[in-house]
C-alpha cells in the first residue's frame, strides 16, 4: 500500500507514515499539524532510522539516541522531541537535545511543544503540557492545535472551533466551523463556505468574503475570489494593487511563490519577478530555503534562485534548525543548508 | 428496593467520612479527612489477601474474596458465606452470612440465612433485632432499615432510634437525613424529628458544610438549601451531588462540574463523570476511562487509564483497569503511580 500510494502522498503524510506508524488517521480527525510559518530555529534532535530501528540524530549525523523498543516519533521542536513507546498502553518520552528524557507523559499521541506547550490526545480527549510535562488543563478538549502567537485552536466540549491562550482560559468561545492558527495576529475562519479572517480577540476584522484563503504570512495572506488569488495585508488592502494569480503561495521572508502561467515562479514585496518561473510546485521560503519541485524531483533553492542540490528528492519537509528532511524512495535522510547530507537516506 | 438513589461510591465516601477510625478532620468543615487503613484487599490468582499501605503482600491470598477495610475489619467471602475478617488475615467472624456490610459505625449490617437482615458486633454476636428486610451501614451512628416498604432507622445499640415510615431514607451526615414522606422529601434530625422541608421532589444528603442538594417540587433544576433549610446556592443545574471535602459536582451543559460551597467552579463543566471527593483527590472521567483529580489546583494527577477508580483511603485507592474476563485490581497512590500493579 505504501509502494502504490507513495508518489501522491504529501511529504506530511508520508512522514508520518515513516515516523508514527498507524497515527495518520488520529491525525486527520484532529486537523493534523501545523506546519507553522514561524521559523524555529532552535536546537533539537531529529527522528531517523537506521538498519530499521529508530534512532533520534542531533544536527552534525550523531546518532544522540538508540531508541530500541521505541514504536513511534514525531518531529522535534523547541529543543524536544517526542518518542513512543508501549507499556500497558502509550508513554511518549520527550528527548532533550542532550539526549536525555525531559518529562514523560501516558498519551496516545503527543506532538513537539510550540509556545512552550506540547499538545497530547489522552483517553481520546486532548490536553496540553509544559515543559515540565506538567497538564496545563484536564483533558477535555476534542481538538487541539499548536500553539501560535500565544493562543490555540481548540474545540471544547463541541465541535467548533474557538481559542484557547496559554494558561488554558478559553478567550474566544468556539463559534466557528473552521479556523486556521492564528499568524500575524490573524486566523483564518470559514463561514458558509467563504474565508474571512478574525483577530486574537475573535472579532471578525476580515469579513468572510473570500472563496478561498491562506495563512497570513509576513503580514499578508493569499486570498482567492472567482478563479485569480491575490494578497490583502492585515487591514484588508491589497498591497499589490489589482495584480492577481492563477496560484498563489505564503509571502515569507520577502518573497512568494505565485504562478500566472504553467511554472511557479517568486515575486518580491512590490510582485517584482525574482526568481523565474521553472518550478512545478513551490513553497515559501522558510529560513533562508524554500522547497520547489522541478519535473517530479524536490529541492531547495536560495533567495537568489540557485539551487543547493540537484532535484533527486521524492519528498522533502521544510528546513528546522538548519536541517531538512528528505525522503528518497522510502528511506528518510537529512540534508544541510547547503545541501549537503548529515544523514544519508536509510530504513 | 430502597428508592433513594446514590452513586455507588458516594455513599461509602459519606459513610467513610463519618467512620469511627478518621481523624483530622477539618475545622469548619469541608476539610480534607486522612483515614488510617491496615490493610488493602488484593487478588492474586483469583484469591484475595491483603497488602499494607506500601504495597507488600502481608497476608496471602486465601479468601474467594475480600472488601475493603472498614472499621478494622473486611467482609470477606469464603464459598457462598460471608464473614469478617482482621488486616492480619485472622478470622474475627467465621463465615455464616448471606451478605456482610461494612464496619462504618460500632456495629455492622448482615443478612443471615434464617433471620433477614440484622447487625453484629466485631465478634460476630447479633445486636438488636432481627428480621429487617433491608438494612445499611452506620452514618454517625444511625442506620437506615427497612420492613416491609417502610423505612426507619437503628442505632448502635441495634435500638429503633426512628420507627419506619418513610419510603426512602438517606443517611445522616451533620445531624441531618433526607427521608421521604407523603409530602415529599424532608430532612430529619437523629430523633426523627422533621427539620424543615416537605417541598422537595428530590432530596440529597448534608455534608460537612452545611448544604444540600435539592429539587423543590414543580422545578426541573436542582439547589443547595442549608442546614436551616433555606436556599443557600440558588442555581439551575440538570443534578446535584452532595459536597465531599468543600466540593459537589454538578451537571451543567450535559457536562459535569465541581463547585465550591459559593457555587464557583473549581472545574469547569469539562467532565463527562465525577466521583466523591476523598483525601483531596476525586475520580474523574473525560471520555471513557478514569483517573483522579486534585481538589489543590483542579487538574488531574495523571492520565486516564482505568476502567474503574473508588475514592482514596489512607493514602491509596483501589482501581480496576481492564473488563470482561480480564478485569484486574491495583493499588495507586496519590500520584496516580501503582503501589500494587493490577492483579486478578
Amino acid at each position: 500500500m505504501r509502494h502504490d500510494s507513495i508518489r501522491s502522498a504529501s511529504v506530511r503524510t508520508l512522514l508520518l507514515l515513516l515516523l508514527v506508524t498507524g497515527a495518520v488517521g488520529c491525525d486527520a480527525i484532529s486537523g493534523g499539524s501545523d506546519a507553522g510559518s514561524a521559523v524555529d530555529t532552535s536546537e533539537r534532535l531529529y527522528p531517523a532510522f537506521q538498519n530499521g530501528d529508530r534512532v533520534l540524530i542531533d544536527k552534525t549525523g550523531r546518532v544522540a539516541v538508540d531508541l530500541d523498543g521505541y514504536n513511534g516519533f514525531r518531529d522535534g521542536a523547541e529543543g524536544l522531541t517526542p518518542a513512543r513507546y508501549w507499556d500497558n498502553g502509550n508513554h511518549w518520552d520527550f528527548y532533550g537535545t542532550d539526549g536525555q528524557i525531559a518529562f514523560s507523559v501516558t498519551a496516545d499521541n503527543a506532538y513537539a511543544p510550540r509556545d512552550g506547550l506540547a499538545r497530547v490526545q489522552v483517553d481520546g480527549k486532548w490536553t496540553y503540557v509544559n515543559r515540565e510535562g506538567r497538564f496545563l488543563i484536564n483533558p477535555y478538549l476534542n481538538s487541539a492545535s499548536d500553539f501560535s502567537e500565544g493562543l490555540a485552536r481548540v474545540k471544547t466540549t463541541g465541535w467548533q472551533y474557538g481559542l484557547m491562550d496559554k494558561s488554558g482560559a478559553v478567550v474566544v468561545e468556539p463559534a466557528f466551523d473552521d479556523l486556521g492558527p492564528m499568524r500575524n495576529g490573524r486566523a483564518r475562519f470559514e463561514s458558509d463556505d467563504a474565508y474571512g479572517f478574525i483577530d486574537k480577540t475573535g472579532a471578525e476584522v476580515i469579513e468572510a468574503a473570500y472563496d478561498d484563503a491562506r495563512d497570513f504570512s509576513g503580514g499578508r495572506a493569499a486570498v482567492r475570489q472567482g478563479q485569480r488569488w491575490f494578497y490583502i495585508d492585515a487591514q484588508n488592502s491589497r498591497p499589490l494593487g489589482s495584480t492577481t494569480f492563477i496560484s498563489a503561495g505564503d509571502y515569507a521572508e520577502g518573497l512568494a511563490p505565485v504562478r500566472t502561467e504553467n511554472k511557479w515562479e517568486y515575486v518580491d514585496e512590490s510582485g517584482t519577478r525574482r526568481i523565474d518561473p521553472l518550478f512545478d510546485e513551490a513553497r515559501a521560503f522558510k529560513g533562508g530555503r524554500a522547497a520547489v519541485q522541478i519535473d517530479g524531483y524536490w529541492t531547495f533553492i536560495r533567495p537568489d534562485g540557485s539551487q543547493i542540490r540537484t532535484p533527486e528528492f521524492d519528498e522533502v519537509e521544510d528546513f528546522a534548525g538548519g536541517l531538512a528532511a528528505v525522503v528518497v524512495g522510502e528511506e528518510l535522510g537529512y540534508i544541510d543548508e547547503e545541501g549537503a547530507y548529515v544523514w544519508f537516506p536509510r530504513d | 428496593m430502597r428508592r433513594f438513589s446514590l452513586p455507588a461510591g458516594l455513599l461509602a465516601a459519606i459513610l467513610t467520612l463519618s467512620a469511627c477510625d478518621a481523624v483530622g478532620l477539618g475545622d469548619d468543615g469541608g476539610g480534607v479527612v486522612r483515614q488510617n487503613v491496615a490493610a488493602y484487599p488484593v487478588q492474586v490468582d483469583s484469591l484475595w489477601g491483603f497488602i499494607d499501605v506500601e504495597g507488600r503482600l502481608t497476608v496471602p491470598t486465601r479468601f474467594d474474596f475480600a472488601d475493603e477495610v472498614y472499621g478494622g475489619l473486611s467482609a470477606i467471602r469464603q464459598g457462598t458465606l460471608w464473614g469478617y475478617a482482621r488486616p492480619d488475615g485472622s478470622i474475627a467472624v467465621e463465615p455464616q452470612f448471606q451478605v456482610a456490610g461494612r464496619f462504618t459505625g460500632r456495629i455492622a449490617p448482615v443478612r443471615t440465612v434464617a433471620e433477614g437482615w440484622t447487625f453484629v458486633d466485631a465478634s460476630g454476636a447479633v445486636v438488636g433485632a432481627s428480621g429487617y428486610d433491608s438494612a445499611e451501614p452506620f452514618s454517625e451512628g444511625r442506620a437506615a432499615v427497612r420492613n416491609g416498604i417502610l423505612w426507619g432507622y437503628v442505632d448502635e445499640n441495634g435500638g429503633i432510634a426512628v420507627e419506619p415510615q418513610f419510603a426512602a431514607a438517606g443517611p445522616f451526615v451533620n445531624g441531618l437525613a433526607p427521608v421521604e414522606t407523603a409530602d415529599g422529601w424532608q430532612y430529619i434530625r437523629e430523633n426523627g424529628q422533621v427539620a424543615f422541608g416537605g417541598t422537595f421532589a428530590e432530596a440529597g444528603p448534608f455534608s460537612d458544610v452545611g448544604l444540600a442538594p435539592i429539587r423543590e417540587a414543580g422545578s426541573e433544576v436542582w439547589k443547595y438549601v442549608d442546614d436551616a433549610g433555606q436556599i443557600a446556592l440558588n442555581t439551575t443545574y440538570e443534578t446535584a451531588s452532595p459536597f465531599t471535602e468543600g466540593y459537589a459536582a454538578v451537571r451543567v451543559g450535559d457536562r459535569t462540574a465541581f463547585i465550591d460551597r459559593d457555587g464557583a467552579y473549581l472545574v469547569g463543566p469539562e467532565l463527562a463523570e465525577a466521583g466523591t471527593f476523598s483525601e483531596g483527590l476525586a475520580a474523574v472521567r473525560f471520555n471513557r476511562s478514569w483517573t483522579y483529580l486534585s481538589r489543590e489546583d483542579g487538574l488531574i494527577v495523571a492520565s486516564p487509564s482505568f476502567s474503574a477508580a473508588r475514592p482514596f483511603r489512607g493514602g491509596l485507592a483501589q482501581v480496576t483497569v481492564g473488563s470482561g474476563d480480564n478485569v484486574r485490581v491495583g493499588y495507586v497512590d496519590m500520584t496516580g503511580a501503582y503501589v500494587w500493579e493490577p492483579t486478578r
